[in-house]
C-alpha cells in the first residue's frame, strides 16, 4: 500500500492543452495500416520479364512462298 | 529550447527524445545509470552540452517544464537502467518523477471509471478513449510504486484505477494495443493486475506482435514484444522467438529514440530470461514456470 501525501509542486498546474497534448504523446493509439510499397526481391523478375516482352519485336511471321 | 514557430505537441515531443536518450545511455552504460534526468557526470555534461542546442538538460537547477513533461510520458520507464540492473533506485530522479505527476495530474484530468462505475457509463466510452485513460492511470500508479519504492513522497493520484479487462476472442486486437500502451510496467520489480493479465495472456500478447508486424505498425510490435520478453524473463512460456522480429523493428522501425529505448529494455528482458530456461517455444501448452499460458483461441480464462 502506498502511503500518498500531498506537496505543494514547484512548477504550476499544467492547462488542460498541456495534458491534452501529454496524453498523446503518453497512450499513442495504433498506427494506420500502411499501404506503402516495401521492397520485393522476386518484383524484379517479374519487371524485367514485363520488360523484355514488351520490347520485343511485334513482328508478324512470313508466310512460307514457294 | 522551445523555438517560436513549434508546436507544444513539437517541443515536448523533443524533450521526450532528449531524456529517453539519457535514459538509454544509462541502460548502455554510457551515462549514469543512477540519474538519468541529470548528467551527473562533469565530463559527459561538458561533452553533450555544447553538442547541439537541444542538448541534454542542465546538470544543475530545476526541470523545464518540458522535461517535466518528457519525465511525465516516461513515467516508470526513467527507472528502467536501475530496475533492469537491480540497483538501488536514484532519489533525484524520483523527484523529477514525483513532481512531474503533480505537475501533469493525468488521471484527475482523464476521467477513469472506477470500480464501482456501472457497465453502462463504461460502454458509453468509446474503447480507445477507455484503454488510453486505463493506461494513464496504472501508468500513474506504477510510477508512483517507484517513487515509493525510491524512499520519497508520493503524490495524491485519486481512486485506484479499474482492473483491465481480459481479452475475448472478437476483441484481442483491441486488448493487445491496450496492452502495448502499458508497456511501461514491463519492468522488473514492478507488479499488479496489468502483469497477472500478461502472464495469463502471453499467448495473445504474441498474437498481437504477429498483428502488429503485419500491419507495420512497429511501435505497437516493440511494446507488445517488450510484453513477451518481460513474461520470459518472469518464468513465463515464450511462445514467439523474438529475435527475429527485433531486428525487423530495427531495420524498418521509426528510428525514434523512444523505439531505441524499448528495443533496449526489451533486449535486457530477453538476456535476463535465458538463463532461466523454461523455453518451451512451439509448445505453448507446456507450462514450466505456473503460467497458465492461453486457451488456443485466444478466450478469456
Amino acid at each position: 500500500m502506498l502511503a500518498q501525501t500531498t506537496r505543494t509542486t514547484r512548477a504550476p498546474l499544467a492547462t488542460q492543452a498541456e495534458i491534452d497534448t501529454l496524453g498523446t504523446l503518453i497512450t499513442e493509439d495504433e498506427a494506420a495500416v500502411s499501404d506503402a510499397p516495401t521492397y520485393q526481391p522476386e518484383a524484379a523478375g517479374l519487371l524485367l520479364l514485363l520488360g523484355l516482352l514488351l520490347l520485343s519485336p511485334q513482328k508478324q511471321p512470313k508466310e512460307k512462298t514457294r | 529550447m522551445p523555438f517560436a514557430d513549434t508546436t507544444l505537441r513539437d517541443e515536448y515531443a523533443a524533450a521526450v527524445e532528449r531524456v529517453a536518450g539519457r535514459v538509454l545511455d544509462a541502460l548502455r552504460g554510457a551515462g549514469d545509470p543512477a540519474a538519468p534526468t541529470r548528467r551527473s557526470a562533469p565530463d559527459a555534461a561538458a561533452r553533450l552540452a555544447h553538442a547541439t542546442p537541444e542538448g541534454p538538460l542542465p546538470a544543475e537547477g530545476p526541470l523545464s517544464r518540458a522535461e517535466l513533461a518528457a519525465v511525465r510520458v516516461l513515467g516508470p520507464d526513467l527507472f528502467a537502467a536501475q530496475l533492469l540492473a537491480g540497483q538501488r533506485l536514484d532519489g533525484p530522479t524520483a523527484d523529477a518523477a514525483a513532481e512531474a505527476l503533480g505537475t501533469f495530474p493525468m488521471s484527475a484530468a482523464s476521467p477513469v471509471p472506477d470500480a464501482t462505475a456501472t457497465a453502462t457509463a463504461t460502454a458509453a466510452a468509446s474503447p480507445a478513449a477507455t484503454g488510453a485513460a486505463l493506461a494513464n492511470a496504472w501508468r500513474d500508479r506504477a510510477t508512483a510504486q517507484l517513487v515509493a519504492l525510491a524512499g520519497r513522497p508520493v503524490p495524491a493520484l485519486g481512486p485506484d484505477p479499474v482492473r483491465p479487462q481480459e481479452p475475448t476472442p472478437r476483441d484481442w486486437p483491441r486488448w493487445s494495443v491496450d496492452m502495448a500502451r502499458l508497456s511501461a510496467l514491463a519492468l522488473p520489480r514492478l507488479d499488479g493486475p496489468v502483469h497477472e493479465l500478461a502472464r495469463r495472456h502471453s499467448l495473445t500478447l504474441a498474437r498481437g506482435v504477429t498483428r502488429s508486424m503485419l500491419r507495420r505498425d512497429y511501435r505497437t510490435a516493440a511494446r507488445l514484444a517488450r510484453w513477451l520478453a518481460w513474461n520470459e524473463a518472469d518464468g513465463g512460456p515464450a511462445h514467439l522467438d523474438l529475435g527475429p522480429v527485433l531486428d525487423r523493428i530495427r531495420a524498418v522501425g521509426d528510428g525514434s529514440t523512444r523505439m531505441w529505448l524499448e528495443l533496449a529494455i526489451t533486449e535486457q528482458l530477453s538476456s535476463a530470461g535465458e538463463p532461466s530456461g523454461g523455453r518451451t517455444t512451439g509448445n505453448p501448452g507446456a507450462n514450466p514456470g505456473g503460467h497458465s499460458g492461453d486457451s488456443p483461441d485466444g478466450a478469456a480464462a
